[in-house]
């Protein structure tokens, strides 16, 4: 496993880390004992970054993860959660001071810790950006000065209201999902920004939401069907080439140099070995370009969120 | 001390040097120690270890020959038929060749299955690690799984894979090489050469990335300890001048393992060959 810097934060980061939010059971029913034991088989293989939140199968992602760190040293992995989204309705977003105090108290009491090393607002783009800027992100400041977290940041989807956040905020990181990987690399408009303020960027979902997997984009997706359509002609080409497109999505996602860890969510131990396997060996950068081209178009980016806070 | 652990010496006589095809005019030429001392001197290198490119005693003697009329030259990897009988006592001609400290065969070009575990190669290996010569395996990546068997039957010897066992860098060619070498690394006596990389890429457009994930996985599984550097001049010519050659592997060490360089360019040849 290689290790990188993630910004400012001075943190050595495993390039692939862990996506705790399949041990919610979002992408399909779970057994627990296979989850406890992925999250141990991902120490094991040198993955040093948990990522989790209350909302991802709500609260079950970090009660599951918790019962999996107890028998770990907590010097032996880095743990990040997040605060201000519970479900998936607008009435389910609150980052409010208050909320997120309660929130990160309930989170270390389900995880069994007593701090986190990075901690988010998750989603941004669901609330109203004066709130977060006004208030959740000063009380996350003051949560660091505290000593609760070691450091914050925000996640979202579109670019939008980081561009806000980052212009007006030290943040230590930024964990995005689906900005840059095959289908779509807007995020690197944003990097030279972040690279310049230190700020630390964890990308998610190499393959898109299941976009980029033989089995295809989930019911709930959110990307047109136009893009869908796109997908299914490159996976199908991926495999006529004779590759898995899910090990190009992963090989592509985790070279930047600007992208020092990317999340891979997966409640089944041999995934993990699969995608170290796949991470490590050579890229076909001429597969690239033609899966590339196969998924390019103007609609590739989709709307989350409210409506003024979209790219 | 500095040391190039992999580099040749010919007197070019194409009839001697059948395996270099039409393709390979740019090291049709001579190649003596006057061409290379430039090369070392611009990368402060200070010591070589030269190795054999014919399957001759002759040739052996000839580098031996050089390596005391040059200095810089520390060893010789020479080449003896190993399944000769009365080999100890072909050995045993070269007492007090203090410079010789290992041999070497071209697997690579042995097309029959089975060779290197026949049992009278096996049993000439065993003659060389008895008299304290180390043994270079040079093979390519599809020879894997016979060299593992191999190393399994030289538990203590010293042995070296030659040009990380030469994967086809060029095509990317991945899941056996590196399964192969994991296996092989788990043997502790096992040492390999990151040397030989660029003529297993396009000749004429590899890039640094090219090699990264080979070099990832070498370092890896031997770890930084068990690994030499080796130019493979002038072979290397053939994909790039041995300047771009050797910092290929620095800037990989320098940015991967830094507190590693002395021991890959220089100290991890010093042991291994006894120089």
């Amino acid at each position: 496993m290689q290790y990188r810097t993630l910004g400012h934060t001075g943190l050595s980061v495993s390039t692939l880390a862990y996506g705790a939010s399949p041990l919610g059971g979002v992408f399909g029913n779970i057994n627990e004992a296979e989850g406890i034991r992925t999250v141990h088989a991902a120490l094991d293989q040198g993955i040093n970054l948990i990522d989790c939140s209350p909302y991802y199968g709500l609260t079950q992602a970090e009660t599951v993860l918790g019962k999996a760190l107890k028998s770990v040293p907590r010097d032996r992995y880095l743990l990040s959660t997040k605060a201000g989204r519970y479900g998936s309705e607008a009435r389910d977003f609150d980052m409010s001071e208050t909320r997120i105090r309660r929130s990160l108290d309930e989170s270390l009491e389900r995880l069994g810790v007593e701090y986190v090393d990075l901690f988010f607002l998750h989603d941004i783009e669901f609330v109203d950006l004066g709130i977060v800027l006004n208030e959740s992100l000063p009380c996350l400041e003051q949560l660091k000065r505290e000593g609760r977290i070691r450091y914050y940041g925000v996640t979202g989807y579109p670019l939008k209201p980081f561009r806000e956040v980052v212009r007006q905020f030290d943040i230590d990181c930024l964990l995005t999902y689906c900005r840059y990987a095959l289908h779509d690399t807007s995020l690197t408009s944003l990097l030279p920004e972040l690279d310049d303020k230190g700020v630390g960027v964890i990308n998610a979902s190499p393959t898109a939401m299941g976009l980029l997997t033989e089995r295809g984009a989930p019911d709930w997706h959110p990307c047109s069907d136009a893009l869908k359509a796109r997908a299914r002609k490159a996976v199908a080409y991926c495999r006529e080439q004779g590759v898995d497109i899910t090990q190009l999505a992963m090989q592509f996602a985790t070279q930047h140099s600007s992208i020092p860890t990317t999340l891979v969510g997966t409640a089944n131990p041999a995934n993990i070995d699969k995608n170290i396997r796949w991470m490590e060996k050579p890229i076909d950068q001429a597969l690239v370009a033609e899966v590339q081209a196969l998924l390019d178009g103007t609609d590739s980016v989709w709307s989350s969120g409210l409506a003024v806070n979209n790219d | 001390m500095r040391i190039d652990a992999h580099h040749h010496f010919w007197h070019y006589v194409a009839a001697e040097y059948d395996w270099m095809s039409d393709a390979m005019s740019a090291i049709q030429r001579d190649f003596l120690p006057e061409d290379l001392q430039a090369e070392l001197s611009d990368v402060g290198i200070d010591g070589t270890v030269v190795v054999q490119a014919r399957q001759t005693e002759t040739e052996t003697r000839w580098l031996l020959s050089l390596a005391e009329r040059y200095t810089v030259i520390k060893g010789v990897v020479g080449w003896v038929d190993l399944r000769a009988p009365g080999l100890r006592k072909r050995l045993e001609g070269y007492r007090g060749e203090t410079k010789l400290k290992g041999f070497r065969h071209v697997l690579e070009g042995e097309s029959t299955p089975g060779y290197m575990l026949d049992p009278a190669f096996v049993a000439g290996l065993r003659t060389l690690n008895e008299l304290g010569y180390s043994y270079d395996i040079l093979i390519r990546s599809n020879q894997l799984p016979e060299a593992i068997e191999l190393v399994q039957r030289l538990p203590a010897m010293r042995l070296i894979v030659d040009h990380l066992a030469k994967p086809d860098i060029q095509h990317r060619a991945w899941d056996d090489w590196c399964d192969g070498l994991t296996q092989l690394a788990s043997f502790a006596n096992v040492h390999c050469k990151v040397s030989g990389m660029v003529t297993e890429a396009d000749w004429s457009a590899w890039r640094a990335e090219d090699f990264e994930p080979y070099l990832e996985h070498v370092f890896r599984v031997f770890g930084p300890q068990r690994i030499l550097f080796g130019s493979d001049w002038p072979v290397c010519r053939l994909a790039g001048q041995y300047g771009a050659v050797y910092r290929l592997v620095q800037d990989f060490v320098r940015r991967r393992y830094p507190n590693d360089e002395a021991a890959v360019f220089g100290d991890n040849a010093a042991a291994f060959y006894r120089l």
